[in-house]
């Protein structure tokens, strides 16, 4: 019997009454993949766009701390379990040695080391593993120069690198153009000034005035540019969470319909083994605690701990690109 | 002389009311604006710690400040250790590529 077996089951049999209950409304969205996965973008769009419209601080408070993890668990089964990428004898292992130095303060351009192997592992021409290496070099030498400049470039843009990684995950339809052009209506609405008004009255319990995001994720820029940019991460970085969290695992799965909640638990128990995905539970769980205790300090926690992710989508990506490969579903 | 020093110690509590250094460029802005640091470099102004002198009652008050936020002209330094472990990991991924090749026997 699998780990939370009752659990599932209940939530299961509530999922079939739901089900049963708006059958004539569901049915299309339960037999069609696409259809689903992209009334689920447009949810996750809008849900996103609204929540930074009326609560921006609290969506970048909570956010880390309540989707952080998972999302990091969904970067680990997606990018590296499921493709195989740590099945490449000692070069894939390799990939990892620069994440690891990020987590322990490295500069940038060490956590940019780990494109070299993956760019190596992958089966490609030798032009386009030059063209990756070129790639690393380019960013290698930004990172080394500019490193300020790369850092505030690569937090905000590392969230559209996810929605990048769910477009190359199947063959798309004219319709999803739908998708991106959602998102850059939604950046638009945002860097006009449609959601300004959510700065000032927002989160005064959070422990992280809006100045302080500024400081940290906007230095520099002019206060109305800076509070955009800003509100254009909080819900960027949500999107982030809906793309590793709902599209892509909707997408991944061999599987066209929903499977029930207990079988998922067992695919992802197949996927990462026990040891570590109980590991991942007891990480959700200290973090929801110490959010509950200092939510500043536990949402600085996690981004120390989260900051190797960003490297490893990149290397997984430059990894997938050269060997033009759409991410294996299962 | 005597004039020099009567100068001083009328001079010396003046200097204490005037502002520290850092919060010369964000007088008049606010949070989050860019500014200029003393020695020149870009920054923001954030809200900022200040300690008053012994002779002005002590104790500590907040005020608008610039901090730096160009990117700061030593850290070549601090990254010099990283550098080389960069080296050293490139040269063991070279090794693992050429140590994974097929050998071609020769029949």
């Amino acid at each position: 019997m699998s780990v939370g077996a009752p659990a599932w089951t209940l939530l299961d049999g509530a999922r079939s009454r739901v089900y049963r209950a708006f059958a004539p409304v569901l049915r299309p969205f339960i037999a069609n993949r696409a259809l689903r996965v992209q009334a689920l973008a447009v949810f996750s769009i809008v849900t996103a766009l609204a929540l930074t419209s009326l609560a921006p601080l609290w969506l970048l408070a909570l956010g880390p701390i309540v989707l952080g993890v998972p999302h990091l668990v969904a970067d680990a089964r997606y990018l590296v379990a499921q493709p195989g990428l740590h099945r490449h004898g000692a070069l894939s292992w390799l990939l990892f040695l620069p994440l690891i130095g990020i987590a322990l303060g490295a500069p940038p351009f060490v956590g940019l080391l780990s494109m070299v192997p993956a760019v190596l592992l992958a089966n490609a021409r030798f032009s386009l593993k030059l063209a990756g290496l070129s790639a690393w070099l380019a960013l290698t030498f930004a990172a080394f120069h500019f490193e300020n400049h790369f850092l505030l470039a690569f937090l905000h843009l590392h969230n559209l690198v996810a929605l990048a990684f769910w477009w190359a995950w199947r063959p798309r339809e004219a319709r999803s153009l739908l998708i991106p052009l959602l998102v850059v209506a939604a950046l638009f609405f945002i860097f006009l000034g449609g959601a300004d008004s959510a700065v000032a009255h927002s989160g005064p319990r959070t422990g992280s005035p809006f100045g302080e995001f500024v400081e940290t994720n906007a230095p520099g820029f002019e206060p109305m540019l800076a509070a955009r940019l800003i509100l254009s991460f909080a819900f960027l970085q949500s999107l982030h969470y809906a793309v590793w969290l709902r599209l892509v695992p909707d997408d991944a799965r061999a599987r066209p319909a929903p499977r029930p909640f207990a079988a998922s638990w067992n695919a992802l128990e197949r996927d990462l083994g026990l040891p570590l995905l109980l590991v991942c539970v007891v990480a959700c769980v200290v973090f929801a605690a110490w959010g509950v205790v200092n939510l500043a300090e536990a949402r600085d926690g996690y981004l120390r701990l989260a900051s190797f992710h960003g490297y490893l989508e990149l290397a997984a990506g430059a990894y997938f690109l050269v060997q033009q490969k759409r991410p294996a579903p299962c | 002389m005597k004039r020099a020093a009567l100068l001083v110690l009328l001079a010396f509590p003046a200097l204490a009311d005037i502002p520290p250094q850092e919060t010369w460029d964000c007088r008049g802005k606010e949070a989050g604006a860019t500014c200029k640091t003393a020695d020149g470099n870009a920054g923001t102004c954030v809200q900022m710690e200040f300690t008053r002198p012994k002779f002005k009652g002590g104790g500590t008050y907040t005020a608008l400040g610039c901090r730096q936020t160009a990117p700061a002209p030593a850290p070549k330094k601090a990254a010099l250790p990283w550098l080389g472990t960069g080296l050293a990991f490139l040269a063991l991924v070279g090794a693992a590529r050429f140590s994974r090749r097929p050998s071609i026997g020769v029949v």
